[in-house]
């Protein structure tokens, strides 16, 4: 196992009296894909807006590149190198595709070459530099959204549920690109309910039930006890 | 004599257009009504009668300057009336939008009393003569500086790196954080550009039609007006909307001059008070049948 990247120590999470994060612990080494596996309303985007700061902790830490950031701004996170990707996808609607990749990135250049990187990527976008987000369809738009996310240049993605309401042929395809992004060296937490998908594409993974994290373990072995994984996410 | 009261409608029409602009872009980038936004056109007209007493400058010298205090005002501004209310529902930055507005009317009332006051011209008082045309200095270059303003605010907004991040955050707030935009530093720029072209209005304004330091209440609505008429969250909706609001207020009533058989067929339709009606009758119209306003963008935008 690499260095940590992220360590999550004991995060509880709630919205009113409901508690949707009940301590979560678990973390993701440089430059390793993690697959955050569990059934709808486990706590899996509750998990990511805690790490991005679009929610409040009530307790427990998170450090990333071995800073606390709990109590950090969400720019903050952006600029320390978390890339975040939300489920449904957020797209900047009245900006094109090409200002949805500009308008993320730090670069000297406004950005300019690093969104040649991400077309590559992405083939598809490259034929809709000037659609304004509402213009594309759900495959795109998640890939522009995974891609914008990039072009921060993260250290960690975080990925929620990139998979959710595309078709299998294009589900593989997003998933297949999470696997060469993680190979290039960055990091990715992946949150999906497309268990074996997810569990195929990442090194280890968590199982998360009911806002605790109930198994740990590496994700071919997940894999192979595919009834055992199914349990798991079954019903309470 | 077509010529100048087609010049004059413009003219209005676009000092309008700048004083609606302003109005959308923060009502986007915060999702809040800026009632204070009139008050900014009569703080500029204001700014630009001290400047001008002082500087002795012609009002197109002195635009800069007053464009810059009120840029500077309106982000002062943001930080009474928006910044400590923005976790609160818009209706606390409505509230507050209307106080500090009040406290902006009688501090103008207490510096500068309540007798209508003239701005400076832009250039010169008089009129602008071109093959036996004449049309109103003023009028014209109201629409010049217009237009140069409002073709600024396109390319900034469209054509620059900030102009993206401006709209990001107006469309989608938590994700333009989450990509590490500044959104707080954002929204106070919006209440600078805002103000700052609310400000040049007034300046303007403030030399054909006076200023007094309750005008802002009639300004904002006029602001309201355009931006439901041309579509809400829409800008060049606003600009188009503030020109059919002055196309009423000067033209409509000024038709039996162009055509004077007008005058014999329908005398009262054609006053400056059958014209509001008919403009708010129009407006009723448009909310009850075109709810998105005449140029409302058909897709359903998070505001």
């Amino acid at each position: 196992m690499s260095a940590a990247l992220l360590e999550i120590d004991d995060v509880v999470a709630r919205y009113g009296q409901i508690e949707a994060l009940r301590g979560v612990s678990l973390m993701v080494g440089e430059g390793e894909a993690v697959a955050l596996v569990g059934a709808n309303g486990a706590g899996k985007s509750t998990l990511m807006k805690c790490l991005m700061g679009l929610l409040a902790p009530a307790s427990g830490s998170v450090r990333f590149a071995g800073k606390d950031i709990t109590r950090k701004a969400t720019f903050t996170r952006a600029e320390l190198g978390i890339g975040y990707s939300p489920e449904g996808r957020h797209i900047f609607q009245g900006l094109t595709v090409h200002e949805n990749l500009l308008v993320a990135s730090r670069d000297r250049d406004g950005g300019r070459g690093h969104a040649e990187d991400i077309y590559a990527i992405f083939p598809p976008l490259r034929e809709k530099t000037a659609a304004r987000g509402w213009e594309l369809s759900g495959g795109q738009q998640q890939m522009l959204s995974i891609g914008r996310a990039l072009m921060l240049r993260p250290r960690l993605l975080l990925l929620d549920e990139p998979s959710l309401g595309l078709s299998p042929l294009l589900m593989t395809e997003v998933l297949n690109r999470v696997q060469d992004i993680a190979a290039r060296g960055t990091a990715v937490l992946l949150a999906e309910q497309n268990v074996h998908k997810a569990l195929s594409v990442s090194h280890r993974a968590y199982v998360i039930k009911l806002g605790r994290i109930i198994k740990a373990s590496a994700s071919s072995e997940l894999l192979a006890d595919a009834d055992l994984t199914s349990a798991f996410l079954g019903a309470y | 004599m077509l010529l100048q009261i087609l010049a004059n409608a413009l003219a209005l029409g676009a000092a309008y257009a700048l004083l609606a602009l302003g109005f959308v872009l923060i009502l986007n980038a915060t999702g809040a009504v800026n009632f204070a936004h009139g008050d900014m056109v009569m703080a500029g007209g204001y700014v630009a009668i001290a400047m001008g007493s002082v500087l002795q400058l012609p009002g197109a010298l002195l635009l800069p300057l007053v464009v810059a205090v009120m840029a500077l005002l309106g982000f002062v501004f943001s930080w009474f009336a928006y910044f400590p209310l923005k976790n609160r529902p818009p209706v606390s930055v409505f509230i507050s939008t209307i106080a500090l507005g009040i406290i902006f009317q009688n501090s103008a009332n207490a510096i500068y009393g309540a007798a209508p006051r003239k701005g400076p011209p832009l250039l010169s008082e008089g009129n602008f003569g071109m093959g036996g045309i004449t049309i109103g200095a003023q009028a014209l270059g109201i629409v010049v500086v217009a237009i140069v303003l409002i073709v600024a605010q396109h390319l900034l907004l469209n054509r620059s790196g900030i102009g993206r991040k401006l709209r990001a955050t107006a469309q989608d707030r938590e994700m333009a954080e989450a990509v590490g935009i500044r959104v707080n530093r954002m929204i106070a720029l919006t209440f600078a550009l805002g103000s700052a072209l609310a400000g040049a209005a007034g300046l303007m304004l403030s030399n054909t039609f006076f200023i007094t330091p309750t005008d802002g209440t009639n300004y904002v609505i006029k602001a309201y007006i355009a931006v439901t008429i041309g579509g809400w969250g829409s800008l060049s909706g606003a600009v188009c909307g503030a020109l059919i609001i002055a196309l009423f207020e000067v033209l409509f009533p000024s038709l039996p001059l162009l055509i004077p058989p007008l005058k014999i067929i329908a005398p009262w339709l054609f006053t400056q008070t059958a014209s509001t009606i008919l403009l708010y009758v129009g407006l009723l119209a448009i909310m009850f049948f075109r709810p998105q306003g005449l140029f409302g963008e058909t897709v359903q935008r998070r505001v």
